[in-house]
């Protein structure tokens, strides 16, 4: 038995019916799964931009990022799209290779490192009491712990005239 | 050149040979908004266009690729007019118009641009688009493109006799036992 419906019998909106099926795309789910993803995708494509701007910075093509992560070009090429899924590894590595804030780990070495004498560096001789500074601590951290440790100055007060005269 | 549907009866698709192969691209929808939500892309485009902030051109781009996203989406959830995106192209054209030439875009901040056909009403069929990098479509070379894009499937549709939804439903299926 022929199952193949007659074209020659059928409405033009029977035939248009009859197209759909076949030549339905994936527009709709692939749609869906951007709006259901978009947190993720959106890091992701942060993340993307983040490394395209530092090769830029560092003159590197993604040939020799690939390199330097010991991955395929072709995975650093799914990276700048945007639209991995990308594993904390991969974060890491990111991270660790490129020197550039993926991980809220990557502020919290930072802050742990931070001290006033790296806002003080200004590519010069700061001469701040530097005298005072003992070795490997901040002038502030330094200034602050002489300040909260000096005894209070012992001030005598002798019996003023005011009492006398009263 | 094959048509290809997105959406029941009312958001239709071409669908171009790949250049040098007798093998079909992806529907022009999926294709562009690969390339739109692609951010190696955007960030190339930004450099050979000659972008001051390259960062927030993607970001808006991007942001503007979701727009897209969230329109198909509000298209098949509430059934929404299609005439709410897709604009005359010719902002001077009034009344009916036969095939009539349209932009689609989300708002006036829009910088992605879909272009379509009116086959009929609530009926569109797309057959390309761009980032909107000019004002005029004639003054950069990817809308100039589209302009010439659109014209040729019009044309294409006319040497047909399309000229409303039954005539492009029976053109249709003449193109799909052609290309069998």
């Amino acid at each position: 038995m022929n199952l193949e419906p007659n074209l020659k019998t059928m409405t033009n909106k029977e035939k248009f019916k009859s197209l759909i099926s076949k030549e339905k795309t994936s527009t709709i789910s692939r749609t869906k799964e951007r709006i259901k993803n978009r947190a993720r995708l959106k890091e992701s494509q942060d993340i993307a931009l983040k490394v395209l701007n530092k090769l830029d910075d560092l003159g590197w093509s993604q040939r020799k990022l690939a390199k330097a992560l010991e991955v395929t070009p072709q995975q650093v090429n799914k990276i700048v799209k945007g639209k991995e899924n990308l594993t904390l590894e991969t974060q890491v590595k990111l991270q660790q290779v490129l020197d550039i804030p993926i991980l809220a780990s990557y502020y919290e070495n930072k802050i742990q490192e931070f001290s006033f004498e790296n806002i003080l560096n200004l590519d010069m001789e700061v001469y701040l009491k530097k005298s005072f500074l003992s070795a490997g601590t901040s002038f502030f951290k330094e200034e602050f712990k002489v300040g909260f440790t000096k005894q209070p100055k012992m001030v005598l007060v002798e019996e003023s005239n005011y009492l006398e005269a009263s | 050149m094959k048509i290809v549907d997105i959406f029941a009866k009312k958001l239709c698709s071409i669908a171009y040979k790949i250049k040098g192969s007798d093998a079909y691209d992806i529907c022009e929808y999926d294709r562009l908004l690969d390339l739109w939500t692609d951010v190696s892309y955007l960030y190339q485009y930004a450099k050979s266009n000659n972008v001051k902030d390259i960062n927030k051109f993607v970001k808006a781009r991007l942001k503007d690729a979701t727009l897209i996203d969230d329109f198909l989406n509000e298209l098949i959830e509430d059934n929404i007019p299609l005439d709410k995106y897709f604009h005359q192209l010719d902002n001077n054209e009034t009344g009916f118009k036969l095939l009539s030439l349209r932009k689609g875009k989300t708002s006036k901040y829009d910088g992605l641009r879909f272009y379509a056909i009116k086959i009929d009403d609530d009926c569109f069929l797309i057959t390309g688009g761009a980032i909107k990098m000019s004002f005029k479509n004639k003054d950069h070379q990817d809308t100039r493109e589209e302009m010439k894009k659109i014209k040729m499937v019009k044309a294409f549709l006319q040497k047909n006799d399309v000229v409303d939804i039954e005539s492009f439903y029976e053109f249709r299926t003449e193109l799909e036992n052609y290309d069998k």
